[in-house]
């Protein structure tokens, strides 16, 4: 969606910044050591990749509150897609294969979990995408304090790792990748994702008729009412 | 690089040539059913469809609004819209270029399944920044056959990205490039979307066209997902992965807790564990299972660990509603970890109700 979009280092004078879910902000990286540098200048990232698991059971909640509109089952459908798609791939490997499974594959699954996380943000904030990309068309230092301003506007009813992960996708420079963030060993990246496909497969089938629709829809052992 | 031209064939616009594609796609999946290539990428693609098609309903809603007969107008400019207005027309380009690109990938995968391995070398071709139109007409299209036969429509479509230097590279900029207005005049050049902007202006009639042929789209699209996938771990959810998320093991030993059914069919209506909460402070024991889940998050590296750490979001979300009795429901999920790490930062009510949850104290 709107992953391509997202504005990327490039100026020298850029500056660099993370968002810390336990302080609620983002934060200018200390030291900024490599400004030239396209890995993340501070090894300190606050939101771990399990973060995107209860990001993903605070969709699940939103989702049982209000059902999915067609867009928003079409975004379901991709990350079920992907976490399919991966699943799969992994389950036929062995454990030395999978640690060298291309882990840019990961990073794919991340950004649409993170497309699905702005669906549900934008339900109770309409226009904070725009708030936050209008802020990011200049990295100038000060940067992080506005984005700060905008951040504190954007309000959750339930869903505080769903900001936390959402708003750490505009971190600068950004690294979404799970093997980057937190260097998953191959036994905990096959259970992350076996755990992520599952919850991705409660979220969809319980995303409501408009949903069911679009998947079960017609399946001959489909409930009634489904 | 200059431009290319396939040898022998004419470059359809994106719109003419996408039922080609798609009844390519449909051929190819059909006859290799069973072995289910690439099956994730057409589930990229048909979610991708649906949500384009669901933005398109509100693009043609806005179109309608401006124009009693939309088919007799000629252009609109962004500018003229509202806000609001604007930005469903941004999130309709973003998921067309999308669609593009989840398109793209498909047509990948039947382009391997014509010829095995040219994806592999036009993958290669281009993020090598070779000339392209020498590498093919000297190199692929003799070692694959190509060069005198007509070509599938996948193939035909993914080549004709080289067409234009800088031009769209994937049938969603393509289709987008229809409906610009300003697409072919002269202060458009063609490295306009290499830069990924998007068309201030548009010509309703070709727009509506697009909107009314991507519906037909997603039709096919669906009929070939439910030719090649049942969603049936949908209607089985929980069984193809052991326990779920909410049950992590297959066997239960009930010690302390309360139980009201057991055991994989067995029922239960109509009954309240209040027993099981009593004493526990919704409030507390909201704030400390937040604690805890943050500490969890810090540590868990395996599939019980991010079980139990989903179980404990869920847990603390009710808990902060006051439902106190399912949160402690919830926690009977988590095991020996949790309890560890929730002594260790000293969340004493969240210990008490994992322990009644769980019979682990």
């Amino acid at each position: 969606m709107a992953w391509r979009w997202r504005p990327r280092v490039r100026s020298y004078n850029a500056e660099h910044f993370h968002y810390e879910a336990p302080q609620r902000h983002f934060v200018v990286d200390e030291p900024q050591l490599d400004i030239h540098a396209d890995r993340p200048s501070s090894p300190r990232r606050e939101v771990k990749s399990a973060e995107y698991l209860v990001a993903l059971g605070e969709v699940r909640r939103e989702i049982a509150r209000r059902p999915a509109d067609e867009w928003e089952t079409g975004l379901l459908i991709k990350l079920y897609a992907r976490t399919t798609d991966l699943l799969k791939n992994l389950s036929g490997l062995s454990a030395r294969e999978r640690a060298h499974y291309p882990s840019h594959l990961d990073q794919r699954l991340m950004e649409r979990i993170v497309d699905v996380l702005e669906a549900m943000i934008l339900r109770h904030n309409p226009g904070a995408p725009e708030a936050i990309t209008a802020c990011l068309k200049d990295l100038r230092p000060g940067t992080a304090t506005r984005l700060n301003q905008v951040a504190d506007s954007i309000q959750m009813p339930d869903g505080s790792a769903m900001l936390a992960v959402w708003l750490a996708s505009f971190d600068q420079p950004y690294h979404v990748n799970v093997e980057v963030r937190d260097g998953l060993r191959p036994r905990g990246r096959r259970g992350f994702m076996d755990v992520c496909a599952t919850l991705v497969k409660d979220i969809l089938a319980e995303a409501g008729s408009v949903a069911n629709e679009f998947t079960i829809g017609g399946h001959p052992d489909a409930p009634a009412g489904k | 690089m200059n431009d290319f031209r396939l040898p022998g064939q004419g470059n359809q616009p994106a719109s003419q040539s996408l039922g080609d594609v798609l009844h390519d796609i449909r051929s190819v999946f059909h006859h290799r059913h069973g072995k289910r290539p690439d099956v994730g990428a057409l589930l990229e693609l048909y979610g991708s469809i649906t949500s384009l098609c669901a933005r398109s309903q509100r693009i043609h809603t806005i179109l309608a609004a401006r124009s009693p007969e939309p088919q007799s107008s000629g252009e609109l400019a962004l500018d003229d819209l509202r806000p609001e207005e604007v930005r469903q027309f941004d999130g309709f380009y973003r998921e067309l270029l999308e669609f593009g690109q989840c398109l793209t990938e498909v047509n990948l995968a039947v382009i391997d399944i014509y010829f095995p391995g040219l994806r592999h070398d036009l993958v290669n071709t281009t993020i090598g920044d070779m000339e392209f139109s020498y590498f093919y007409v000297n190199f692929l299209a003799p070692r694959y056959g190509i060069a005198d036969r007509k070509l599938p429509s996948a193939l035909a479509q993914f080549l004709d990205r080289y067409s234009h230097y800088g031009g769209p590279g994937n049938p969603g900029e393509q289709l987008m490039q229809e409906f610009d207005s300003n697409a072919k005049s002269n202060d458009r050049n063609a490295s306009f979307y290499r830069y990924r902007e998007t068309p201030t202006q548009v010509s309703i009639p070709a727009m509506l066209h697009i909107i009314e042929l991507l519906e037909a789209c997603r039709g096919t699209i669906r009929s070939i997902v439910y030719e090649n996938w049942d969603f049936r771990e949908l209607l089985d959810r929980g069984s193809v992965y052991e326990g779920g998320i909410y049950v992590a093991k297959a066997e239960y030993n009930v010690s302390g807790s309360q139980v009201g059914a057991i055991g994989p069919g067995a029922h239960v209506h109509d009954i309240t564990f209040n027993q099981q909460a009593a004493g526990i402070d919704a409030v507390v024991l909201a704030e400390q299972l937040e604690r805890l889940q943050a500490e969890l998050a810090k540590h868990a590296c395996e599939r019980d660990h991010y079980v139990a750490l989903v179980a404990v979001s869920d847990a603390a979300a009710d808990a902060r509603q006051g439902k106190t009795s399912d949160a402690v429901s919830k926690l009977a999920a988590v095991g020996r970890w949790v309890v560890d790490i929730a002594s260790k930062i000293g969340v004493t009510v969240a210990v008490e109700a994992i322990n009644r949850a769980t019979g682990l104290g």
